[in-house]
């Protein structure tokens, strides 16, 4: 079998194959991922959580007739 | 090791972020001209050390005073405070004696010195069948709870959990001002308990369902069968110990007090109040008072076009009864 043209790189390391939808992948490589713009953003969901979530706290139930 | 270093500046980039927003809210949430009707501990605790309450003329009570069905402006307290009155309004719907009491208490601890107290008896809280009979407001509950003898604790029912998730949240409440006035913000936000409550609002005043359900609101008589207890007041009755304490903080903190008999509906509620054992029970309160808080006997003070419905007063109600006690608090 001819095998002219194929080449054997010594000491070549394996391309390590990383899926494009692994979210740590998306997290560190994404362009508007920046730590701190992922900060902020994590910090107003949790905002928009509290003042868009909905009332659980024990209130006093007037008891209108 | 870079995945490390990225999670720690996001985590400090999220806890900066709501530290400034906890910031902003701390800063910029504005004193409301009475409470809202769902308050909390953290924004009753504000109102108090903000200076709202030393040196003016405090009004405690339920929603008489509280200014039901109407908006704030409309209210006797907003008249007073037009006239240059320097009024405070604390008072809440689900107001009672204890109430009353429970808020004296927290005030003296925080050191808030008013320059008089007014407050509201409704003969009706009497009631043992009544709902804010021996149960405080949730947020009065939470701030005034450790300030209570074991026999006055013994008096009341807790409204407020005593399970971890209730500790955690009181934890929260306390360090994180979004978190512990979150009730607060949604009121002034929405100007309703949550967002989905204010859709709802939206969308039955678009509909229609409002306007119904309003004309559907129509007081009757019957609708208050058994909302007055005309038996004798006895001495263990809670609202009667409470009245006597309020009564007693006040003349030992040597705050002046002004206390109203709670105007009455007689035309709607004639075939239940207008009987001998009322009047009893109102000489009852007046005696359990004492010589040293000033009483108003507003009981048969306003026509029944003045009421919504059978203690609530109309804007038009309000307007007269800021009128009664401008000459009183002007002084």
């Amino acid at each position: 079998m001819d095998d002219r043209g194929t080449v054997e790189v010594p000491g070549a390391q394996p391309v390590r194959q990383v899926l494009r939808l692994d979210p740590f992948f998306v997290l560190l490589n994404a362009r508007l991922a920046h730590p701190v713009v992922l900060g902020v953003v994590l910090a107003a969901i949790v905002v928009a959580m509290i003042v868009l979530g909905p009332s659980t706290d024990s209130r006093f139930i007037y008891t209108d007739f | 090791m870079r995945f490390v270093r990225f999670i720690g500046i996001v985590a400090l980039s999220f806890a900066a972020t709501l530290a400034l927003v906890d910031a902003a809210v701390r800063a910029a949430f504005p004193a409301l001209p009475r409470l809202e009707d769902n308050f909390s501990a953290a924004y009753l605790a504000r109102a108090i050390d903000r200076g709202g309450v030393t040196n003016h003329v405090v009004f405690l009570g339920d929603s008489v005073l509280w200014g039901y069905r109407l908006p704030a402006a409309e209210t006797a307290t907003a008249e007073l405070a037009r006239r240059g009155v320097p009024v405070t309004n604390l008072s809440f719907e689900g107001g009672s004696m204890a109430n009353t009491y429970a808020m004296l208490r927290v005030m003296a601890v925080r050191g808030a010195r008013p320059r008089a107290v007014v407050f509201n008896v409704n003969v009706k809280e009497f009631n043992a069948a009544d709902s804010a009979y021996r149960t405080l407001y949730p947020a009065v509950e939470t701030l005034a709870w450790q300030e209570l003898t074991p026999q006055e604790r013994a008096l009341l029912q807790r409204t407020r959990p005593q399970t971890a998730d209730a500790a955690v949240d009181r934890v929260l409440s306390r360090w994180w001002s979004l978190y512990g006035m979150r009730a607060d913000v949604r009121e002034l936000l929405f100007g309703a308990p949550d967002a989905a409550t204010a859709v709802q609002g939206a969308l039955g005043q678009a509909s229609g369902r409002n306007a119904r359900t309003e004309a559907a609101h129509r007081p009757t008589a019957e609708r208050f069968l058994g909302t007055y207890d005309l038996a004798p007041l006895a001495a263990d009755n809670v609202e009667v110990v409470f009245l006597r304490k309020t009564a007693a903080l006040l003349a030992a903190a040597n705050v002046p007090a002004v206390a109203i008999l709670t105007p009455a509906n007689h035309a709607l509620l004639h075939d239940y109040i207008d009987v001998p054992d009322y009047a009893a029970q109102l000489r009852s309160i007046r005696a359990a008072l004492g010589p040293r808080v000033r009483v108003l006997d507003y009981d048969r003070a306003f026509s029944a076009r003045e009421f919504i419905d059978n203690d609530h007063l109309t804007a038009a109600g309000n307007r007269r009864l800021a009128e009664m006690l401008y000459p009183v608090l002007a002084r």
